[in-house]
C-alpha cells in the first residue's frame, strides 16, 4: 500500500492491523448462535396452583426452599410432598404420554360403538413439533405427526392446555385453561361438557370480540385433530387434577397401576365427555314473530321478563344492557371467572397469568361470543355460562326454573334487538335501523 | 485482479437481468389476473419494468466498462482532473425529471379507475372489516339493506359473485390493515375510523387468496381468507344457507348426524 500517512490509517490497513480476527470470531460467534442442533422437546407442565391454592391450610414453604431454620417435621413433610409429586408427574405421564408422543390407555381409546373415548390417531396427528418450512407428507397419516396444537395454539393455550403459553399474558379474555374440563360456550347443560361439535364449532367460527381467531380453512380433518387433542388436554388437566387432590390434600394414597388410575380417575372423566350428547339443549319450537307486529310484541315482552325481579339480569348486565350493572362497588361485589377467582393479590408469583376481572357483557354491541344465533343466545340463557357467575335461567337439575321455554325466546329477541336500538332512548315497541353498527 | 473485479460488477446486471428473463416463464411472476380492470397494473408494471430495465442495464454496462478501461494495474496515465460538466449535470437532470413526469401522467388513469371512479348508486355487495387477526364479512340479508336485523356474518372466507361490479365496504375494528386480492390486482388499506369502497370486477370463477399486505400484529403473517369466486346462481344459494344458518332456532339435522361420530 502506498502513502502510508500515520495520520490516515486506511480501513483496509485498519483491519489488517487491529486484532481483524477478533471481528471476524465475533462475527462467527453471533451467526452460530442461532445454530443448536439439540433443544429438549417441550413438556408439560404441572399444575401446581391449584394444589398450592387448596393447601391454604398448609404452609406452602412446604414447597420452596425457607431461608429459616426448617425443623425436622416441616423437612419430613415437604419430602414426602416432594415424593408425591414425582408419582404424580409419573401417573399422569404414563397416563397420557408427553406433548411429542401422546398417549391414551387402550381402556380410554376411541370406541365407536359406544362413542366413548379418546380417538389416538387424532391425537397423533396433532401433537409433536411444528413441521416449520417443510411441508408435511399427508398420505398415510398413520404415526404421522403434524404439530398442528403447536403450530396453532399452544402459543395462547400452551403446551399443556392451561392458558398459558407466551402471548396469553397480552390477553383479555385470557385463553381458556383446559384443565378443568370447564367450556363456556358449549351446546350442553351448565354442568357439563362440551361436545366434539361445540369444539369444532368454537374452531371453525373462532370467538367475536376475543383473540380467537377462526380455522374455518384449515381441512376438516385437520380440525377434527385438534378439537380431539382439546379433549385430550382436557381430560389429561382434570385426571391430574383430581389426583393431585387426592394424593397432596387428602393425602390418599394411589396404587400405582393403571387399573387403579383407569378406574378411580380417568374413566367418569371419559365417561362425562360421554355423556354431554345426552345434555344437549334442544329448546321447544320458538312462538311465531314473522310479522312485524308479532316480533315487536314478543321483543316488549322481552324487555319486561329483562327487568323480572327473579332473573335480575339488570343486576349484571345493567337496565339498559350495557353491562354496566355491577358498578363494582363494594369490593366484594366484582366478578370473576372459576380460572380466576380464587388468585390472591398476595400470591401472585405462583399463578401463570394476572387476576383478570370479568365484565357483564354489553349486550348492545351485536358482539356475540357464544354464537349469533337465536339457538346460541337461547343456550345462553337457558343454562348460563359454565364457569362464570351468569346463571342460567332454565330449568336444570335441581333448581327451579326462572323463565319458561317460551319466555326465553322472548328474551332471545329482545336481546338480538338491542344491538338496533338507542341506548339513550330505547325506543316504546320500535326498531331502529342501525345506520352503522360495528359487525362482529 | 482488478479486472476480475470488473468482471464480477459485469456479473450483476447479468445474472439479474437473466433471472427476469427466465422466472415468467418458470412461474415466478405476477399472480394470474381474473379481474377486469387488472390489465392497466399490469401493464404499468411491464412498462416501467422495461424501463428501468433498460436504465439499468446501461447504468451497469458504462460501470463495467470504467472499470475495465481505468483499472489501476493496467492503465498507467496519469489522473485527469475535471471541475465537472454543467451540460452533463443539466443533461442528466432533465432526463430523468421528464422520464418520472411522463409516468406520473400515465399512470393517472388507472389510479383513478381503481380508486376515483366509484360506481354510482351502488349498494355494497359485503361489508369487510378486518380485525387482528382475520376479515369479518357481513352481507346484506334479504331486505337488501346493511345494517338491519338480517344480515349475513361470516368470517375469512369471502363469496363474490362472477361477472358483476362488485361493492366492498371495507372497514377496520381495530388497527391498519390491507385488504389485498392478489389476483384482482385489488389492495386497499383498512383504516380505523374510515369507510372505503373498493370496487372491482371478477371475470373468472374458482378460489383465490385474500391476505393482509398492512403489519398489524403478531398474527399478521397467517392473516388469509378464501376468496371464492362463483356463478350468481351459485352465490345466491350460499348466501340463503348462510342466513337460514344464523337464524337457526333448533340444531340443524345435518350438522347433529355429521358430528356424532
Amino acid at each position: 500500500m502506498s502513502n502510508m500517512d500515520s495520520r490516515f490509517l486506511t480501513a483496509a490497513t485498519f483491519l489488517r492491523r487491529r486484532a481483524a480476527w477478533g471481528l471476524w470470531a465475533a462475527l462467527g460467534l453471533a451467526i452460530s448462535s442461532g445454530c443448536s442442533t439439540s433443544v429438549e422437546p417441550p413438556q408439560f407442565r404441572t399444575n401446581i396452583q391449584d394444589i398450592l391454592d387448596a393447601m391454604d391450610s398448609h404452609s406452602p414453604d412446604e414447597f420452596r426452599v425457607t431461608g429459616r431454620e426448617a425443623d425436622e417435621d416441616d423437612k419430613a413433610t415437604k419430602e414426602a410432598n416432594i415424593k408425591k409429586l414425582e408419582l404424580l408427574s409419573t401417573l399422569t405421564y404414563a397416563a397420557f404420554g408427553s406433548p411429542d408422543e401422546p398417549y391414551v390407555f387402550p381402556e380410554a381409546q376411541w370406541n365407536a360403538e359406544e362413542k366413548k373415548g379418546l380417538d389416538l390417531k387424532k391425537i397423533t396427528m396433532a401433537a409433536g413439533p411444528t413441521q416449520g418450512f417443510a411441508k408435511p407428507k399427508r398420505e398415510g397419516l398413520k404415526k404421522k405427526q403434524l404439530g398442528l396444537f403447536r403450530q396453532h395454539c399452544a402459543h395462547c393455550h400452551g403446551v399443556t392446555g392451561d392458558g398459558a403459553g407466551p402471548t396469553a399474558a397480552f390477553l383479555n379474555p385470557q385463553p381458556r385453561d383446559y384443565r378443568r374440563g370447564i367450556f363456556k360456550f358449549k351446546s350442553t347443560e351448565f354442568v357439563a361438557k362440551p361436545t366434539a361439535a361445540d369444539l369444532k364449532r368454537t374452531l371453525v367460527d373462532g370467538i367475536p370480540g376475543t383473540a380467537m381467531p377462526s380455522f374455518a380453512l384449515l381441512p376438516g380433518d385437520e380440525i377434527e385433530a385438534l378439537v380431539e387433542y382439546v379433549k385430550y388436554l382436557s381430560i389429561r388437566g382434570e385426571t391430574e387434577r383430581n389426583m393431585a387432590f387426592d394424593l397432596l390434600i387428602q393425602d390418599e394414597e394411589i396404587e400405582p397401576t393403571r387399573s387403579a388410575v383407569l378406574e378411580t380417575y380417568l374413566q367418569p372423566i371419559i365417561d362425562s365427555w360421554a355423556e354431554a350428547e345426552e345434555a344437549v339443549i334442544r329448546p321447544s319450537e320458538r312462538p311465531e314473530t314473522s310479522t312485524p307486529e308479532e316480533l315487536a310484541a314478543s321483543i316488549e315482552e322481552g324487555r319486561k321478563l329483562f327487568f323480572n325481579k327473579d332473573a335480575q339480569c339488570t343486576k349484571c348486565h345493567g337496565p339498559t344492557g350495557l353491562g354496566d350493572g355491577n358498578d363494582g362497588s363494594p369490593a366484594d361485589k366484582r366478578l370473576f371467572d372459576v380460572w380466576n377467582e380464587k388468585k390472591q393479590a398476595g400470591d401472585m408469583a405462583r399463578w401463570l397469568l394476572p387476576k383478570q376481572e370479568l365484565r357483564p357483557r354489553n349486550l348492545r354491541l351485536g358482539i356475540y361470543r357464544g354464537g349469533r344465533r337465536p339457538l346460541d343466545i337461547y343456550r345462553r340463557i337457558h343454562a348460563g355460562i359454565s364457569g362464570t357467575p351468569m346463571p342460567g335461567a332454565g330449568p336444570a337439575p335441581g333448581k327451579k326454573e326462572t323463565f319458561t321455554p317460551e319466555q326465553i325466546w322472548r328474551l332471545v329477541d329482545y336481546v338480538r334487538s338491542l344491538p338496533y336500538e338507542s341506548a339513550s332512548e330505547p325506543a316504546e315497541g320500535e326498531t331502529h335501523v342501525a345506520a352503522h353498527t360495528p359487525s362482529n | 485482479m482488478g479486472k476480475v473485479w470488473s468482471l464480477l460488477f459485469l456479473l450483476v446486471p447479468v445474472l439479474g437481468i437473466g433471472l427476469f428473463v427466465w422466472a415468467p416463464s418458470n412461474g415466478y411472476w405476477l399472480p394470474r389476473d381474473i379481474s377486469k380492470h387488472g390489465w392497466q397494473i399490469d401493464h404499468l408494471f411491464n412498462f416501467i419494468l422495461v424501463l428501468t430495465g433498460l436504465v439499468f442495464a446501461a447504468t451497469e454496462v458504462v460501470l463495467f466498462w470504467f472499470l475495465w478501461r481505468y483499472d489501476a494495474k493496467t492503465n498507467r496515465a496519469p489522473v485527469k482532473y475535471t471541475h465537472g460538466s454543467h451540460n452533463l449535470e443539466v443533461v442528466w437532470t432533465i432526463l430523468p425529471a421528464a422520464t418520472l413526469l411522463f409516468i406520473a401522467i400515465y399512470q393517472m388513469n388507472a389510479w383513478a379507475d381503481v380508486k376515483m371512479r366509484k360506481p354510482k348508486d351502488m349498494a355494497p355487495t359485503v361489508e369487510v372489516t378486518a380485525r387482528q387477526f382475520e376479515w369479518r364479512l357481513r352481507y346484506p340479508g334479504p331486505d337488501g339493506k346493511l345494517g338491519t336485523p338480517d344480515d349475513i356474518h361470516h368470517v375469512n372466507d369471502l363469496h363474490i359473485p362472477v361477472d358483476e361490479e362488485i361493492l366492498v365496504q371495507l372497514e377496520s375494528m381495530d388497527v391498519l390493515h390491507d385488504f389485498f386480492l392478489p389476483n384482482l390486482r385489488i389492495k386497499q388499506d383498512a383504516v380505523p375510523g374510515m369507510s372505503i369502497p373498493v370496487w372491482f370486477r371478477a371475470t373468472d370463477v374458482g378460489t383465490y387468496d385474500l391476505v393482509c399486505a398492512e403489519l398489524c400484529g403478531w398474527g399478521h403473517y397467517k392473516m388469509k381468507g378464501r376468496l371464492t369466486i362463483e356463478s350468481r346462481a351459485s352465490f345466491d344459494q350460499w348466501l340463503e344457507k348462510m342466513g337460514a344458518e344464523e337464524q337457526a332456532t333448533q340444531e340443524p339435522a345435518a350438522a347433529e348426524s355429521e358430528d356424532s361420530e
